[in-house]
């Protein structure tokens, strides 16, 4: 750029800044102008991520049941411990925004590695929790077929060893897709129980009926799960999976580009005369961390 | 030549370090405040409470640690434009989004048993009673 612009310009105007490209006239405009297209940019992607938070409202404004449920399947100590590695995140990004404005080069590389180290551990938590989604079953839409409920409860918990297809007993009222652990339609506990005895449920059944609704209550002594479990819960996990699926996209295209300006300050690059990518790149961070301060509540402590 | 030492000192606003660590203070305070609230049952405000805590993070990121209120107050019109953008296509969604409710409830119900239809059709009509159905009946159906 140097040469560039010593080429075209005249030599002394930029002789002194070597950052400066040739089309601007002071650090300051140049800075100004990357900074007003990087907000650009975070607008763009407001309004993307937007698009869920639209989808999220919807669908919650329709079924607050389905969300009041399908939440509880949910580790809100996991959510807030990355909700704090993110927040943490953050004001290591700021700072050594800070520092690269003060030329301080290795603590910035230092608040960097910190920055990167912080979304790897975001990412960890987000893969233990999708990990798990994954092994009860609970995925998005047509893959949703929980194996348990959420307090943790498995079929064998619930209806012994032989499972839900051997167990399940046949209830005179039920509709033949009632299967509390068959499919989307996971209503199981929308028919009110028989009478125990010689025409009704056997005793060991009603027992283990009776067992797990003690483990749902005791999982969130504060709010049990009373009423009947809802249809149509895989919305959900639709939009919890494609929400925070498109957020850890963000986390790790965040990593990728704070491991380049670790690189670049770790080279001297950056100093009080010039550190706009790591100003740009800080302000990309931090949306992406706002964006979870959002996320958390909406998907962790619905009440 | 002589601005020029000026100019790149003044690039841009260097955030002083107490303000960095009262921020992050605060916004964890905030995040325990949040999973705290969760404690206490507000009934139809549990989500206006939950919302109102994340916009005051949120804003406190944004005026902060992004610089925005040291900022040039053009990129703060660009911000708020957005947000404007958002708050327009969220709530333009929500207005009417309950309207077609009942009617999907009753193509619903017709798929399942007969006798299910009328029950289907009472608990359908607005979205309160989805909120805390009856155990046992309710749009649900059973």
């Amino acid at each position: 750029m140097t040469t560039v612009a010593q080429e075209s310009h005249e030599p002394h105007e930029h002789g002194n800044e070597e950052h400066l490209a040739h089309h601007w006239d002071t650090p300051k405009q140049q800075f100004d102008a990357g900074k007003l297209g990087i907000w650009l940019f975070l607008t763009t992607e407001i309004l993307l991520f937007s698009g869920l938070f639209c989808a999220y409202s919807v669908y919650r404004a329709n079924h607050p049941e389905v969300f009041e449920y399908a939440h509880l399947y949910l580790n809100k100590w996991l959510g807030a411990v990355n909700t704090i590695v993110l927040i943490f995140s953050s004001l290591t990004m700021a700072w050594g925004v800070r520092a690269a404005q003060l030329g301080q080069k290795k603590l910035l590389v230092t608040l960097l590695g910190i920055t990167l180290a912080c979304g790897g551990v975001f990412m960890c938590v987000k893969f233990v929790e999708y990990k798990d989604k994954w092994s009860h079953g609970t995925l998005w839409a047509g893959e949703y077929h929980p194996h348990v409920l959420p307090g943790g409860v498995t079929k064998a918990d619930v209806f012994g060893p032989g499972g839900a297809a051997a167990a399940t007993p046949t209830l005179p009222n039920a509709p033949a897709t009632q299967k509390a652990f068959d499919g989307p339609i996971f209503e199981g506990s929308t028919v009110a129980r028989a009478p125990a005895g010689p025409a009704g449920l056997s005793a060991a059944w009603v027992e283990k009926e009776s067992a797990r609704e003690e483990h749902l209550s005791v999982r969130d002594t504060e709010r049990p799960w009373t009423g009947p479990v809802p249809k149509n819960t895989q919305i959900f996990f639709s939009i919890y999976f494609l929400m925070t699926g498109l957020h850890g996209l963000h986390v790790l295209a965040g990593m990728a580009v704070i491991g380049w300006i670790m690189l670049r300050a770790s080279r001297g690059e950056f100093g009080p005369k010039y550190f706009n990518p790591v100003d740009f790149v800080g302000l990309y961070w931090h949306v992406v961390d706002i964006v979870w301060i959002f996320l958390f509540p909406l998907l962790y402590l619905i009440h | 030549m002589s601005t020029e030492t000026h100019e790149s000192h003044g690039v841009a606003h260097v955030m002083p370090m107490k303000v960095l660590i009262n921020i992050f203070l605060a916004l964890v305070v905030l995040t325990v405040v949040t999973v705290g609230a969760t404690l206490f049952d507000f009934g139809p405000y549990n989500l206006y409470v939950a919302m109102a805590i994340a916009v005051v993070k949120a804003s406190l990121v944004v005026l902060y640690f992004m610089h925005l209120r040291y900022d040039n107050p053009f990129n703060s019109i660009v911000f708020v434009g957005c947000l404007v953008f958002v708050s327009l296509f969220i709530g333009l969604s929500l207005t009417d989004t309950t309207q077609y409710q009942h009617k999907m409830n009753n193509l619903q119900a017709e798929k399942v048993a007969a006798p299910n239809v009328e029950k289907m059709h009472e608990g359908g009509g607005s979205h309160e009673e989805h909120g805390e159905p009856p155990a046992g009946k309710g749009s649900l159906g059973n």
